[in-house]
Parts: C-alpha cells; sequence; structure tokens
C-alpha cells in the first residue's frame, strides 16, 4: 500500500488518536489486511508509539495483521447458527479448503473465517463469500457454495444410484 | 486538599479524596496482597488479589482496591469470608496460569490457604499477564516497547511482531515484574533482554560497566539531563561530588 | 431543500407530503432487511420495477425495513389493501402485479398457510405470527423506505422533536421518561430516566449522548432492524434526550458486522442535516446537537459502556471500573449518557403518546414492549415485538408455532452470553426484567433461541463459554483464566472425560468467576453453564457417568451408523464421505467403518429422506 493511500485515509478522519479506529477499518477495507508499513506510516502521522497501534491491531477481531485471501469465506457462529449446526460447516469448508478456520490458503486464494454474529439469525446457519450471504445451510448445501469459490467437494455432485 | 474520613471495620483514618484505597490501606499498615499494583503507575486491577469488601450506604461490594478511589463515609471490610474464598480462587488460577512463578505465587498461597491446584498447569509459564511491565516501559521510562496484543484467554505480552523495537534495555520490565518473568542476560560488555543485545556504556573514570548506551541516548533525548550526567557510574560520580564539595569548602 | 427553521416549516412539510400521498395509491412493499436481501429481495424489487415499467402500470415499488418474519421471506406487501404474501420469487413478480395490484385478487400460493389448522391469511394481522404481537417500533418498518425521511416524516416522525423543544421543557421531558420507567433495552434494565437525569446533572462540559449499536449477542438482531428499517426514530430519540440532558454531541457506535445498517444510518443523518433536524440550530429552537458514527472492531466487549467509550477514545475495549458512574465521567472523562437502540426508539413514542399511555402496557416493573430475535428450532423465526408480561410459552407456540419437524421443546435461551437456559418447566414466566433474572436467566438485548431435543446442552454451555473466553477482554484474572479453566471441563465432559466433582468445581469457579471480576462480562459470563447444571444436571451426568450424548451431538459420545433395514445402496454417502470411511457396492447395505468415521455428519445429511437410513447413537 502507497503511503499516499494511507495518507488521504488519515486526511479523511483527521491525524488524532480517536480516528485511529476508523483509520484501520478503511486500511483493512482497501488493502484486505493491515500491512506493517501502513501502520508504521499512521504512527508517524497521528504521533503514536508502534506498541499502541499494534495493540489495537491485534484486539479487534476486525483486522488482520497477515495478507488475507482473494476470496473471503465467513461462517457465523451467532447461537441460532450453531445450534442449527454452524460447526459443522467450518470443519467442511476447513478440510475441503485446506486451511483451518482463520487462515489463509499459501497461494492467496482463500481465507476462512468466523465471526460472532452477523445478525441474520432467522437464516442460520450462515456462510458468507465475498460480501455475498448464503442461508439455511447444510454441508450438503455447502457444495454449491464451493463451487462459486471453484473448489469441488468430495462427492459434490453424487446423486442416489437406484 | 479535598480530605474524606472514612472507616477501615470501625477504625476512622482520613485520606484525600480519590486516592487509592489500596495505596491508603497500606499507608496505615493494613495487609492486603497485590501482584499487579505499583504506587507509582496507573493501577490497572488485573491480578484481583488486593479484593477487599466496601459498604457504601446500604450497599455492600466487594472490589479490588487498588483501582477504589477512596470516598466519603465508606467502610472497608477485610479478610472477610466472601474476600478469603475468592482470593484463594484466584491465587488457584494464578498458580495454574503461572507454575513457573512459583516462588511469590507459592508463599501466597500458602499464607491464604490454596490447598491445591485442581487445573491442569502445562508449561513453564511466569507471565500472569499484570501488566507492570508495560505500564512502567510507557509511563516510567517511556521507551513504549512492550504491549499486550489479542484478547482474553489468548492475551500475550511482548514486543510489536516480536521483534526487538524500540526497546532500550533499561530493565524497568524485569525489575518491576513480580513473578521474575522477564529475564535478561549480562555478561561483561552487554546485556542481552527481549531479544536484543545492548552495549554497555562504561564509566568515563574507572571503566566499570554502567547502563545501555541506547538506554543513555533515549533518556537524553526525552528528558533535560545532559549527557554527561551519564559518563561516570554511580561510585565515581559519588566520588567527584564529595571532592566538589571539599573544593568549594577549601578543604 | 430547503432547511427546515422552524417547527411550523415542519408541519408544512408533513401536510404536503401527507396531501401528495393517495391513500388508494397502489403500491408494493418489498421488504429489504438483511433476511430478505440474501433470500434476493433486492433482485425482486427490481424485477417489481421493470415489469411494472414494462407493463405501464402506475405503482410505487417500494423497499422497506424488516419486516419480522424471516422465515418466510421475501416478504411483499400490496397497497392499499395491505395483501401480506410470503416466499415471494422473481417468477411470481407479473402475476402478482396482473393479478393482485391490477385487479385485486388474491393469490393462494403466496399466502401464508398455518401449518396446522390450513387457514390463510390475507392480511398481516391474520397471520398468527404478527397477530399477538404489538409493533410499536418494528411496526413502521413496513411503512416506510427507510432512505426517505420524508416517508418517516409523512407518517408522524420528528414529531415527538417539535413537541420536546416547543412545548415542554427540558425538565418536563425528563418526569416523563422517569414516569414510563422506560428501562434499558440493551440487556441492564436500567431505568433510562434515572440515567438521563444523573447526566443532566452531572457536573462538567460538553455532555455526551450515546447510541449503543454494538448488538454483540450472538443471536440477536432487533437493533440491526431498527436501524435498517428506521434509523430516523433512533435519531429523534437521541436529539430529544440530547435537548433534555444538555448535549451538543452525541455519537452511535455501530457494530462492523452491519454493513447495511450503517449505510442506511449515514443516509438518515445526512437528510436530517439537510432538514435542520440535526446540527445547528435544530427546527430553530436553538439547539445544537450533531451524531457521529463510530465503527466497532468485531469486539463482543465494546457493547460494556466503559469499553464503548474507551473505543471511541482510540483505546482498546478494557472496561474500567466504574465506581464513578458514567454519567458523571464517562466518555473523555465527561458526563455521557449511554443507551440502547431500542431504548431510544422508544423515546418519540412516550413523548408524544405520554408516559400514562406507556405504562398502560406491561408488568408491574417492566413496562412498554420488547423486541425479540425468535431463532433456533423454532417454526417461525424472525423478530418479534411483545407486550412486557406475555409468556415465553405464547411466545414459542403462539407466536412461534412451536417447534418444527413435530420435534419436542427442550429449553429456551435468553439473554445471550450473559443469560441462562429454561426449561420447559419455566415456560410460564412473563417477559420481564426481574422475573427472568429471578429464574437465573435475563432479559438481556433480546435473543430468544429454541432448542430441541437434539441440542445438546453441554454442548450449548461449552459454546458460550468458548464465545466468552475469546471475547473477554483479557484483563482479570477471574475472567480470562476462570472462563479458560470453565472451557476446559465442559470440554472434557464433552469428550467423555468427565470426572466425578467436576460440576461441583464448575459451580465453585462460577462464583468466584462471577464475584471477582471487574466487569458485567465477567460478572455474567457463568450464567449459562450454571443455568444449565442447575436445570440439565442429568445430562451432564449421563455425559460424566455413563459417556453418553443423549441429545446425539458430542463427537468423541455417539456413533454414526447405517441401518440395514433402511439402506437401499445408493451410493450417495460413500460418495460424500470425505475420509472414505463407507464401505458399499450399489445396490448393498453400506456400512461405516468407525476407525475412519470422523463425526462430520455429511453421511447423515446427503441420505435421502425418504430413507433416513444413517442412525446417530
Amino acid at each position: 500500500m502507497e503511503s499516499g493511500q494511507v495518507d488521504g485515509i488519515i486526511e479523511r478522519y483527521g491525524a488524532d488518536k480517536t480516528a485511529l479506529l476508523a483509520i484501520l477499518q478503511d486500511i483493512q477495507g482497501e488493502a484486505n489486511w493491515l500491512p506493517r508499513e501502513a501502520l508504521t506510516r499512521v504512527c508517524e502521522r497521528v504521533g503514536v508509539p508502534l506498541s499502541h497501534v499494534y495493540r489495537l491491531a491485534t484486539f479487534f477481531q476486525a483486522f488482520s495483521l497477515e495478507p488475507r485471501g482473494r476470496h473471503i469465506c465467513t461462517v457465523c457462529m451467532g447461537t441460532a447458527c450453531h445450534v442449527r449446526g454452524a460447526p459443522m460447516l467450518v470443519d467442511k469448508l476447513a478440510r475441503e479448503l485446506g486451511i483451518p478456520a482463520g487462515g489463509t490458503s499459501e497461494d492467496l486464494e482463500y481465507t476462512l473465517e468466523t465471526v460472532n454474529c452477523v445478525g441474520a439469525c432467522a437464516l442460520g446457519p450462515l456462510v458468507i463469500v465475498d460480501g455475498e450471504y448464503h442461508g439455511n445451510m447444510s454441508t450438503a448445501k455447502l457444495d454449491k457454495v464451493m463451487k462459486v469459490l471453484g473448489v469441488e467437494a468430495a462427492g459434490a455432485d453424487a446423486e442416489p444410484e437406484e | 486538599m479535598a480530605g474524606v474520613k472514612y472507616t477501615v471495620m470501625g477504625q476512622e483514618h482520613e485520606a484525600e479524596r480519590g486516592a487509592s484505597l489500596l495505596g491508603e490501606l497500606r499507608k496505615h499498615g493494613y495487609v492486603v496482597p497485590s501482584l499487579c499494583y505499583h504506587e507509582s503507575l496507573t493501577a490497572y486491577g488485573a491480578c484481583r488479589l488486593c479484593l477487599v469488601e466496601v459498604r457504601k450506604g446500604k450497599r455492600e461490594r466487594l472490589t479490588t482496591s487498588c483501582n477504589y478511589p477512596v470516598q466519603e463515609g465508606i467502610d472497608v471490610l477485610l479478610d472477610t469470608p466472601k474476600v478469603a474464598r475468592n482470593r484463594r480462587m484466584v491465587l488457584e488460577l494464578l498458580l495454574a496460569q503461572a507454575p513457573g512463578a512459583s516462588q511469590p505465587l507459592q508463599a501466597l498461597a500458602r499464607r491464604y490457604g490454596v490447598k491445591s491446584v485442581r487445573f491442569p498447569a502445562k508449561d513453564d509459564e511466569a507471565c500472569i499477564l499484570c501488566g507492570l511491565c508495560v505500564r512502567v516501559c510507557s509511563e516510567g521510562i517511556r521507551a513504549h516497547a512492550l504491549t499486550f496484543s489479542g484478547r482474553g484467554d489468548r492475551k500475550k505480552l511482548g514486543t510489536p511482531y516480536s521483534e526487538p523495537g524500540v526497546c532500550v534495555g533499561c530493565g524497568s520490565c524485569a525489575h518491576v515484574c513480580p513473578t521474575d518473568a522477564i529475564s535478561v542476560e549480562h555478561d561483561d560488555r552487554t546485556r542481552r533482554m527481549w531479544g536484543q543485545s545492548f552495549e554497555l556504556a562504561r564509566c568515563a573514570t574507572c571503566g566499570a560497566s554502567t547502563m545501555p548506551v541506547a538506554q543513555i541516548d533515549h533518556v537524553v533525548s526525552s528528558t533535560r539531563l545532559s549527557r554527561s550526567y551519564f559518563e561516570l557510574c554511580d561510585e565515581c560520580r559519588r566520588h567527584q561530588s564529595v571532592e566538589r564539595f571539599n573544593t568549594v569548602m577549601g578543604r | 431543500m430547503a432547511r427546515l427553521t422552524s417547527r411550523e416549516a415542519l408541519e408544512r412539510l408533513r401536510a404536503e407530503i401527507v396531501g401528495r400521498r393517495d391513500p388508494g395509491r397502489k403500491a408494493v412493499a418489498v421488504c429489504a432487511g438483511t433476511g430478505c436481501v440474501a433470500y434476493g429481495s433486492v433482485k425482486l424489487t427490481e424485477a417489481f420495477r421493470g415489469e411494472a415499467e414494462r407493463l405501464g402500470m402506475d405503482v410505487e415499488v417500494r423497499p422497506t425495513g424488516c419486516h419480522g418474519f424471516c422465515e418466510r421471506g421475501p416478504l411483499v406487501v400490496v397497497y392499499p389493501q395491505k395483501i401480506f404474501y410470503q416466499r415471494v420469487q422473481v417468477k411470481d413478480v407479473g402475476e402478482v402485479l396482473e393479478r393482485t395490484v391490477g385487479k385485486g385478487e388474491v393469490i393462494e400460493r403466496l399466502q401464508y398457510t398455518d401449518p396446522v389448522s390450513g387457514e390463510r391469511a390475507t392480511y398481516e394481522e391474520e397471520v398468527p405470527f404478527y397477530r399477538h404481537q404489538m409493533r410499536l417500533i418494528l411496526g413502521s418498518n413496513g411503512q416506510i423506505d427507510p432512505t426517505s425521511i420524508e416517508d418517516y416524516i409523512g407518517i408522524g416522525g420528528y414529531t415527538a422533536l417539535s413537541k420536546a423543544l416547543f412545548e415542554m421543557s427540558r425538565e418536563e421531558v425528563l418526569e416523563e421518561v422517569l414516569a414510563a420507567n422506560l428501562r434499558g433495552r440493551g440487556g441492564g434494565g436500567f431505568p433510562a430516566g434515572v440515567k438521563w437525569k444523573g447526566c443532566k446533572e452531572a457536573e462538567g462540559t460538553p455532555k455526551y449522548v450515546i447510541c449503543n449499536a454494538d448488538e454483540g449477542d450472538p443471536g440477536a438482531f432487533m437493533d440491526r432492524s431498527v436501524m435498517e428499517g428506521n434509523p430516523h426514530s433512533v435519531i429523534e430519540g437521541m436529539v430529544i434526550g440530547a435537548y433534555t440532558i444538555g448535549s451538543e454531541q452525541g455519537y452511535i457506535y455501530i457494530r462492523n458486522e452491519y454493513p447495511l445498517a450503517l449505510q442506511r444510518l449515514r443516509i438518515a443523518l445526512e437528510s436530517a442535516r439537510e432538514h435542520g433536524l440535526l446540527g445547528r440550530d435544530i427546527l430553530g429552537s436553538g439547539l445544537d446537537f450533531d451524531i457521529r458514527v463510530n465503527r466497532g472492531g468485531g469486539a463482543f466487549v465494546c457493547g460494556e459502556s466503559s469499553a464503548l467509550m474507551l473505543s471511541i477514545e482510540g483505546e482498546v475495549g478494557e472496561p474500567r471500573a466504574k465506581h464513578i458512574h458514567m454519567v458523571e465521567a464517562g466518555l473523555f472523562n465527561k458526563p455521557t449518557n449511554l443507551n440502547n437502540v431500542e431504548t431510544w426508539a422508544n423515546v418519540p413514542h412516550i413523548v408524544n403518546r405520554g408516559s400514562g399511555w406507556f405504562c398502560s402496557i406491561g408488568t408491574e416493573g417492566s413496562k412498554g414492549t420488547k423486541i425479540f430475535s425468535l431463532v433456533g428450532k423454532v417454526n417461525n423465526t424472525g423478530l418479534v415485538e411483545v407486550p412486557m408480561g406475555i409468556t415465553l410459552r405464547d411466545i414459542v407456540y403462539k407466536i412461534g408455532g412451536g417447534i418444527p419437524g413435530g420435534g419436542k421443546f427442550k429449553a429456551v435461551q435468553t439473554g445471550g452470553p450473559s443469560g441462562g437456559c429454561l426449561p420447559e418447566g419455566l415456560l410460564d414466566l412473563p417477559v420481564d426484567f426481574d422475573e427472568l433474572t429471578r429464574a437465573g436467566s435475563m432479559m438481556g438485548s433480546g435473543g430468544m433461541i429454541v432448542m430441541d431435543g437434539a441440542t445438546c446442552m453441554v454442548d450449548v454451555a461449552k459454546y458460550f463459554l468458548d464465545f466468552l473466553r475469546f471475547e473477554s477482554c483479557g484483563k482479570c484474572v477471574t475472567c480470562r483464566e476462570g472462563l479458560k479453566r470453565l472451557w476446559e471441563i465442559t470440554d472434557r465432559i464433552t469428550r467423555g472425560e468427565g470426572r466425578e466433582g467436576d460440576l461441583e468445581l464448575i459451580e465453585e469457579l462460577s462464583e468466584c468467576v462471577a464475584e471477582a471480576s471487574l466487569c458485567a462480562l465477567g460478572g455474567t459470563a457463568p450464567n449459562p453453564v450454571l443455568s444449565t447444571v442447575k436445570h440439565f444436571r442429568g445430562e451432564y451426568e449421563a455425559h460424566i457417568r455413563e459417556k453418553k450424548c443423549p441429545a446425539g451431538v458430542c463427537k468423541d459420545l455417539i456413533r454414526f451408523s447405517i441401518d440395514g433395514e433402511k439402506c437401499t445402496g445408493c451410493m450417495v454417502c460413500k460418495k460424500k464421505c470425505p475420509s472414505d470411511a463407507i464401505i458399499g457396492e450399489k445396490k448393498k447395505v453400506h456400512v461405516i467403518d468407525q476407525s475412519k468415521c470422523i463425526k462430520c455428519r455429511v453421511c447423515y445429511e446427503a441420505c435421502p429422506k425418504k430413507w433416513a437410513a444413517v442412525v446417530i447413537s
């Protein structure tokens, strides 16, 4: 990320400590993660030590200090979704994508994340792929979602043989 | 000075309004244990050992005393059964978290009646995440080298990105750590801590090692102390002061 | 658009809007809450617009906020008759326009049909889900386009603000809110009027008012729907609050995970400013007040008021001891009044209709209505707004339509991670702050999760502990280490490694976590595990002593097998099994190799329902 871009974001809110969260959110929004150079630039301009910004970046779940994949796959782990089987979905996605929950594939194609409730509880369990919500999921329906990601799950098109 | 009157188990005392209750209790000789409190640093309230019960009006409340500001008319109760029960559990949790910190923790455990640790204690960990090191680094020496990262039971202590960073090697963190969790190694010329080797300055008179050059640089640039103050070791500086005094007095 | 610089100007605008509107006008309202959007309502709206144009029909297509009946989305209401349709698809659009909008004919297959009685409902009020509700706050959602301030003004919006500013003194507004006994809807249930009074009388300026829109309880989405569907109601409430307390700067702290609500809120704030209803000299009254929006960063603990304020200050959300109240020293150490979204949304109603009216609804200690998100193992999932005092049983059965698939009710969880699970025996409890707390749960922000026989209560306790140990800020030893150890114990129990004495240890440790932690997160964290141990002790003991999971959930205690009498050898499960654990040939009974089975449930879900040959035991 260019320092000019970071400066632009800082201008949006003002180079003040109270604006730090918003600045970090916008950087994450544009770069898909929080690159170290961006953070050091923020520290310089806002006048806070790196230890403080690092603390913020690791405290809030919204931020990632590692580059994230091109496709972000998020599984909601809210109570309603849990009761309807969300952990099985995470397990299946982790298996098929080959990455643990919270991880990113080596080729930076996929990131699998969990989030503690997106507020679409009536549609649980829910998987969000690149911002699109897929509700009423089951391990079987996941196959279609994974196709969208370009991943073929084990036995994806399996039909009963009569 | 706004004075407030309060009582400790019926005994009357006076304090400045808003003063730390723990600080005040200790001034009067009451024994209240703590691990994360230091009178020169902001109270944090992490270790939960300094629990007391405070009666205010009709309400009685269990609270930590380090971050409780003394108020008019409160009655403080120490060592009640509620306090004792919670303190024992806190110590049990601490022993399970930091088996490597056995020295101070075992002493407290013995004193306050912890019988056994019923939780699995896995490794050699000595850090109890009390935050004294972070606070002394940011409020005291003001190098801002240490920080907490993460949250909840994944909370950790260290330097940003686990790299040496801006540490100046002053050792204040190790000095305030209640459980000796920070390792500082010395040899004749260097001090090693937080993954960095610091060259030690030498006394201009006797050549003894004094403190890291980096520390001197930091203090000189952030205060009005001049570099010349750090040229001599404590011993030689004392001699110099005495000599100067004698010269002035014509002895 | 000219700024409204007086109360008269607002009334003139309102009259003009109402005058412009033909009550007989044909319109199609399409629910555009997050739930229906996930079901495709945006495409549906576009389809309606496109098709209406193609047919040359003069009909308004209006996307609205959440109607609440998420289970049956996408929801559509046809005006002026207010005919209610559910599960509307793009392929239905033409027919809806031609038959219903054009001729007033009702399309049977799109009507709500009661699964038990078979009765069809034509209008929203006839649907049992809605019939038992009292939708004071949510009711407006269906009538307005949330991005249109004119729609809000048209239904009476900003009347309360106008009345407060020009007909009532600050003390009179405060008296009304106190008399109404409006208790915090975010979970604490603390009387809003008492907070307002404390802040108004506190020394120091500036004073701040905050709207807590963090809604961190998993399973709750009430606030989201209010903000997405009627953001102006919240803004109006806050301006009234600011007037009363004497504040010029407000904040709305909104959860990062609600992008749509954030968008609608920003649009609403901009139009309120344009119309002179926010900012300098509001409606010419002399009141200056504006609102900033802060986004959360994905931290449940930031729903706690001191942590929220620290987050606004640019610090991590580590709660601080509140021996000095927030109303005296809160944000930036100044007097601050914080209330939840739903609490703020109630304020205009109280000002308009009076505390007497508000007190006529509800119980002795809990007045007004409460919005709940009724979710989980229940037929009619969605948002419900009910008068306080209604029983849990009525909510789950009359409104919720009972348990799907003929399942049996097991428990209802209220209060999120700070609440508890209540068993069947307590279903006749009324929804009331104090009654729920006495029973070992709490009202909370409104999440109400229904559980059936296929839910393992030990697993539920473990789930909440897992959530809490990660969301805890980590400062207090009791909360951080205590929750970690509580999780460890329940985890062991779910893996068949429970020991005698575990339940007693859970109870002992829980007491300490609750008593000796600094904030309410730690203070209420043991509630889920304690309430399940209390009401479902037998289930825990089955896990510990018999190493069995009666609900068939805990992986280490169950096994998947195939019923030889039901299996037709169709090969589906074998193909889908990720660990090659199924042995079988076409038309021959399949068998699961237990040594390879990873209990992932894929076979169980893949086996066609007509055979349902996979058995969990």
